[in-house]
């Protein structure tokens, strides 16, 4: 029956030194908002990854790293990797236990964003998230020569519509060589946004990536040739070779003989790569830095909660002359004990639950933002047990700082009794 | 019988060589009203630590209407402070995040028996019976809404002794309440303080060393008159 009254008091003296407990109850929301915060955006970032890419069984490409592939195959991350024969890419395409596959030829941008030369299977074949397919808002899919397919990013960030003429320029979207300029593609599609790497793409045909190079070499156009775009139809728009193919297989139980027959096969020399375990291989060259970011996160959790203590505690002697009033009106030193250890917790709870409002606040106004332009899913508006476990954790901690001026508290009003000495 | 009866109580604190209060004995009638005097440091507010319950004495009895309390675990000699025992510090008597009222009413908070009290004799709610203590002490209206840090210290010694009122206790103790105020207020708190006690039929130890105010009271003692411990 002495809680509500406990309760109340502790209420009325926290809002009498609001200020300096205000700014404590601040700094905890801040480390709380940070270690949530750390936790969503390493598991959105991880989620981000692995939903970019589903129903792919492997992705082949000249023999290197199976992380490196597929971080520029996929994710456009990264330095080029080496280029596969078509001729191998062709053979995989007719292993009997393959279903289906996909070329991915990199290496033109268009105003920062990577060309992908494909074709137009990639369209159907290509899931992310959970196994959904692209979509095309606007348009159709790339037939001919000279028509590009693009993200919903680029068409958001570049303003392009439906046949906006546009142009490819050689190397990497971080170092943009000479533009292609005699060969102007035309936007013929514009796909939904996926929050994959999709969005920042645009994507043509295998044999316009191949006809746009025809009068060029070594990564600069010949000097004394130059073939127009009317002319390009009388050459053979066979790729020579491709970044990687995408690999679907009939039964997925496949997958392990097929990599290793891949990974084995004499002459030209091949990787395989299974997304899923290229991913995990990732995450464990992250990890440290996730660690670091935790451990970072955690102690400003802890610098937040030693203030509380020090805050407490610094105004314990300030308030000797308040618990010996309490005490003369019949308050016992184990209620003083408790009217302390509710202030500590009261803060701490309150600075978990203004923590977690921030949170969800950022992740409401810049989720979309991040989905887009960092591929950071950010899902999951309510915060799920690990995220409950953490809260708890700060809580606990936060009980456990109070204890300690708590227990002072005890020991002053066992000692002052009804006369505080000031 | 008597309300407070202390029988060969000793009191010695830890690291001292001679008692600082040893008293053969001593009581005080219900409703009687004493004067207390002595010098700083002989010993009075010990007295009235151990009389709160908040002390226990090194030796000896304390009785409280015929009843042993010095064995008492603390947690019970805190409630029967509660229940029992209005008291009044010398100064900063106020918690400055409670209103007037709720100051006055925090003995009802902790003690179920000073709340029955406080509504026994007809008043319709908490806050009627603070506001009429309040009343009787020239505090009005005006004075209730200030918050307490507002308040003269007079005012505060006033609201102070409504607090130790409230509930009709038995005994009221008050530590050098007055020495805080000036010459002119001083007997004017003691005859408010002496007339409430007298109406809530409150036994009264009022200490001071001061023995100007001692004389509407009953009885006026020193503490050497009974005390044979303490050096000085």
């Amino acid at each position: 029956m002495k809680l509500p009254v406990l309760l109340r008091l502790a209420l009325a003296s926290a809002w009498n030194r609001r200020y300096a407990l205000g700014l404590t109850l601040f700094s905890i929301a801040l480390a709380a908002t940070l270690l949530l915060g750390v936790e969503r955006v390493r598991a959105g970032a991880r989620e981000g990854f692995s939903s970019a890419l589903a129903g792919t069984d492997l992705v082949v490409g000249a023999r290197g790293s199976s992380v490196h592939l597929l971080l520029y195959s996929v994710f456009r991350i990264g330095e080029p990797t080496p280029n596969l024969s078509w001729a191998a890419a062709q053979r995989i395409a007719a292993h009997p236990a393959v279903a289906w596959t996909v070329p991915i030829s990199l290496g033109d941008a268009h105003r920062g964003f990577p060309v992908v030369g494909t074709l137009p299977d990639y369209f159907k074949r290509y899931r992310f998230g959970d196994g959904q397919a692209l979509r095309l808002t606007q348009g159709r899919a790339f037939d001919g020569l000279f028509e590009a397919v693009i993200g919903a990013g680029v068409a958001r960030e570049l303003g392009y519509a439906l046949d906006a003429p546009i142009v490819l320029a050689h190397g990497s979207p971080e170092l943009e060589g000479a533009e292609h300029s005699d060969k102007p593609f035309r936007v013929v599609g514009i796909l939904a946004p996926t929050g994959t790497p999709v969005d920042r793409s645009v994507h043509i045909s295998l044999a316009s990536m191949e006809a746009i190079h025809l009068d060029w070499q070594g990564g600069m156009p010949l000097p004394g040739l130059a073939v127009p775009p009317e002319l390009v139809q009388k050459f053979d728009l066979t790729p020579k070779s491709i970044t990687a193919q995408l690999v679907g297989l009939k039964r997925r139980s496949d997958v392990f003989r097929l990599q290793r027959e891949l990974n084995e096969v004499p002459g030209e020399a091949l990787s395989a790569a299974m997304p899923g375990v290229a991913l995990d291989q990732l995450w464990q060259m992250l990890e440290v830095g996730e660690r670091a970011l935790q451990a970072v996160s955690a102690l400003v959790a802890a610098v937040s909660l030693a203030g509380l203590m020090a805050v407490i505690l610094a105004g314990l002697d300030a308030r000797r002359r308040e618990l010996a009033i309490l005490r003369s009106v019949g308050a016992r030193p184990r209620e003083v004990l408790a009217l302390l250890i509710l202030e500590g917790l009261g803060v701490t709870l309150a600075g978990c639950l203004l923590g977690l409002t921030l949170l969800q606040l950022a992740v409401w106004l810049g989720g979309a933002w991040l989905q887009s332009r960092f591929g950071l899913v950010l899902a999951g508006v309510w915060p799920e047990q690990a995220e409950w476990l953490r809260l708890g954790g700060i809580a606990a901690t936060g009980l456990l700082a109070s204890l300690l001026p708590a227990w002072r508290a005890y020991q002053i009003s066992l000692a002052d009794g009804l006369s505080p000495r000031l | 019988m008597a309300l407070v009866e202390l029988r060969d109580l000793r009191q010695r604190w830890p690291e001292q060589s001679a008692d600082c209060l040893a008293i053969a004995h001593f009581a005080l009638q219900p409703g009687e009203h004493l004067f207390l005097h002595g010098p700083s440091g002989s010993g009075k507010s010990t007295l009235l630590s151990l009389l709160a319950g908040v002390l226990r004495p090194s030796a000896g009895e304390i009785r409280f209407l015929g009843e042993r309390v010095d064995h008492l675990p603390a947690a019970t000699r805190d409630r029967l402070r509660g229940d029992h025992i209005g008291y009044i510090f010398q100064q900063f008597n106020l918690l400055p995040y409670l209103s007037v009222i709720d100051n006055v009413l925090l003995p009802c908070r902790f003690s179920k028996l000073r709340k029955a009290r406080a509504l026994a004799r007809g008043a319709a709610s908490l806050q009627a019976e603070a506001q009429r203590l309040l009343a009787h002490l020239d505090l009005f209206v005006a004075d209730w809404q200030k918050p307490v840090s507002a308040l003269s210290v007079g005012q505060q010694q006033r609201v102070a002794a409504a607090r130790a009122l409230i509930g009709r206790p038995e005994l009221i103790l008050a530590d050098e309440p007055t020495s805080a105020l000036d010459a002119q207020r001083q007997q004017d708190f003691v005859d408010l303080l002496l007339r409430e006690a007298n109406e809530a039929g409150s036994s009264l130890i009022f200490v001071s060393h001061d023995r100007r105010l001692a004389a509407h009271f009953g009885r006026v003692q020193a503490l050497a008159e009974f005390n044979s411990g303490g050096a000085a």
